[in-house]
């Protein structure tokens, strides 16, 4: 006939078990989970100042000014006897997580991009910017994008 | 034992079966109301870029008129996928000319002095299909 300090022992050694094993089992999904996460993040060209866009006149800038403060524009583009210059940098951040054979990826690409219309005469008539790249997250599929 | 057996074959499975769910997006979308506020044979270009920020990219249109193509790209996954990777996949980089194949977007056409002609919203590629290609600039002094 077990005593009743027996007993009291019996089911302490058993929720000591259930606890190691609970334990043993974070710890080996842990493991598993680890290994399989990861963040990356890309870019493309330099950041653009937003700076450096609120020193652009149009009518006064010329093309060769703008060269001078942004650097070789990414694209040139001929339009008749006009032109306009491409200057962009792109971020992407990615999330992922890799469970054995269940992959979740999630990518988010933003961009600073600004265009630069000249005249015939290569002064600056037109400006147009974007800067968002910063914009850019790491989310998983199911996460909601601030933007 | 078993247990192991069991995380060794999925853990084998792992190189060759995936389910994936996977959402990318890339730019954003124009805010809302944005684009029904250009009015053709109203607006220029200074309004349509201050609307729009900067385009994807430009292209001259018929003789001096302009062209400007703006793009946004989703796809979110709703379900599992299930792939077995035949092919290495290749790094992705930002090539103008193939990005826009999935892209939502709209183009902006302008005519010769600035005015806003017309605006077509769709698919990206199929909007400016008939555009052509840009034709590079001479980088003489």
């Amino acid at each position: 006939m077990p005593t009743r300090s027996m007993l009291g022992r019996l089911v302490l050694t058993r929720l000591m078990l259930a606890r190691l094993m609970l334990a043993r089992g974070l710890l080996l999904s842990s493991l598993l989970a680890a290994p399989g996460c990861f963040l990356s993040r890309t870019t493309a060209n330099e950041p653009i100042s937003p700076a450096l866009v609120a020193r652009l006149e149009p009518g006064r800038t010329t093309a060769g000014e703008a060269a001078s403060l942004f650097g070789a524009p990414a694209e040139v583009i001929q339009l008749g006897r006009r032109s306009a210059y491409r200057y962009d940098h792109t971020l992407t951040k990615r999330a992922g997580l890799a469970l054995i054979v269940v992959g979740l990826f999630g990518s988010d690409t933003h961009a600073d991009r600004v265009w630069l219309f000249f005249d015939e005469k290569d002064v600056l008539t037109h400006v147009g910017a974007t800067l968002r790249a910063e914009d850019a997250e790491y989310a998983l599929p199911w996460e909601r994008l601030e933007h | 034992m078993r247990t192991l057996a069991v995380l060794a074959c999925l853990g084998a499975l792992s190189s060759c079966i995936s389910l994936n769910w996977s959402r990318d997006t890339r730019f954003e979308p124009p805010p809302r109301g944005a684009l029904a506020s250009l009015r053709p044979g109203e607006s220029d270009l200074a309004r349509c870029l201050a609307v729009l920020g900067a385009p994807l990219y430009v292209a001259e249109h018929r003789v001096d008129g302009l062209a400007l193509a703006y793009g946004w790209y989703e796809s979110a996954a709703k379900g599992f996928g299930f792939s077995i990777p035949l092919a290495r996949r290749t790094s992705a980089s930002f090539d103008f000319d193939r990005i826009d194949a999935d892209m939502k977007g709209c183009v902006l056409i302008l005519d010769p002095d600035g005015k806003l002609t017309l605006v077509r919203k769709g698919r990206l590629r199929a909007i400016t299909a008939d555009l052509g290609r840009r034709r590079p600039a001479s980088l003489e002094d």
